[in-house]
């Protein structure tokens, strides 16, 4: 019953925050009052489905192999299932058959974490970069 | 170059605005303000890129094959296919980001039409 009224409350701080947001997107970025309904309905709906995915977050870990690959792994009760393992020629999907939405989940939220990661060294490089060419002009 | 900073600017006051949402809404305490709004301005950003690539991912449904893929100007690369058995990703090695973005769209379709499909369901439209 209490967790009942939690999820009741999530879903009320959703929705407005899903407001809040179609809100400041037609202030901020100009959007027309004609799309903002469907804007609300698209973000709410996509943050329903990152509330998933973050409950998936929690059952995943990122390995080292003996060959000092990353390696993403999917837990699930008794079952293992690793989902990708970075080669020499890129990111090699382990699980190619995804039968359920957990897995599906996963899957997203690993690749999502790839491309983060990428533009956070990117951010760091360039960073670093400009810090060196200051020193250069110096 | 101009036009991007003002994009990148707004993008920024957007990404003010959520996280002091969020703050408000969740209750969040302050510190964590600046830290919000780089991850919300991150999130914006792989967002937009994502609201990109789903103008080239296209859902087709030929005889009994329904799959994804992205197309681009001379090429059609397959990212899932539907079988009994579940949704297949086609490509075995990610090497490029366009890639992994397309097929990060692709598998939020997946979920949103299952999403939508049992609302339809559940209020009884289409039965």
């Amino acid at each position: 019953m209490r967790e009942l009224e939690g999820q009741t409350i999530t879903e009320k701080k959703l929705r407005e925050l899903a407001c809040r947001m179609a809100e400041a997107a037609r202030e901020v970025l100009g959007l027309s009052e004609d799309s903002l309904k469907g804007l609300y309905y698209t973000l709410y709906t996509d943050m329903k489905i990152k509330q998933k995915m973050h409950e998936v977050e929690r059952q995943i870990t990122c390995v080292v192999g003996r060959d000092l690959r990353k390696k993403y792994i999917f837990r699930q009760e008794n079952e293992t299932t690793p989902l990708l393992t970075f080669s020499d020629e890129g990111w090699i999907v382990e699980r190619r058959v995804l039968r359920d939405r957990e897995i599906i989940c996963a899957l997203i939220v690993v690749l999502w974490g790839i491309l983060q990661e990428a533009i956070t060294q990117e951010e760091e490089e360039y960073e670093r970069n400009r810090h060196t060419s200051r020193r250069h002009v110096k | 170059m101009e036009k991007q900073t003002a994009m990148e600017e707004k993008l920024r006051e957007f990404a003010r605005r959520l996280a002091e949402a969020a703050q408000e809404i969740f209750e969040l305490s302050e510190e964590f303000s600046q830290d919000l709004i780089d991850i919300f301005y991150k999130g914006v950003e792989m967002n937009l890129k994502l609201q990109e690539m789903k103008g080239q991912v296209e859902y087709l449904k030929e005889g009994s094959q329904t799959k994804f893929v992205l197309r681009k100007e001379n090429e059609i690369i397959p990212l899932l296919t539907l079988t009994d058995e579940g949704w297949v990703v086609e490509k075995r090695v990610l090497r490029d980001d366009e890639v992994i973005y397309a097929l990060i769209a692709a598998l939020w379709e997946v979920l949103l039409r299952r999403k939508v499909e049992k609302a339809m369901i559940r209020e009884g439209v289409g039965a």
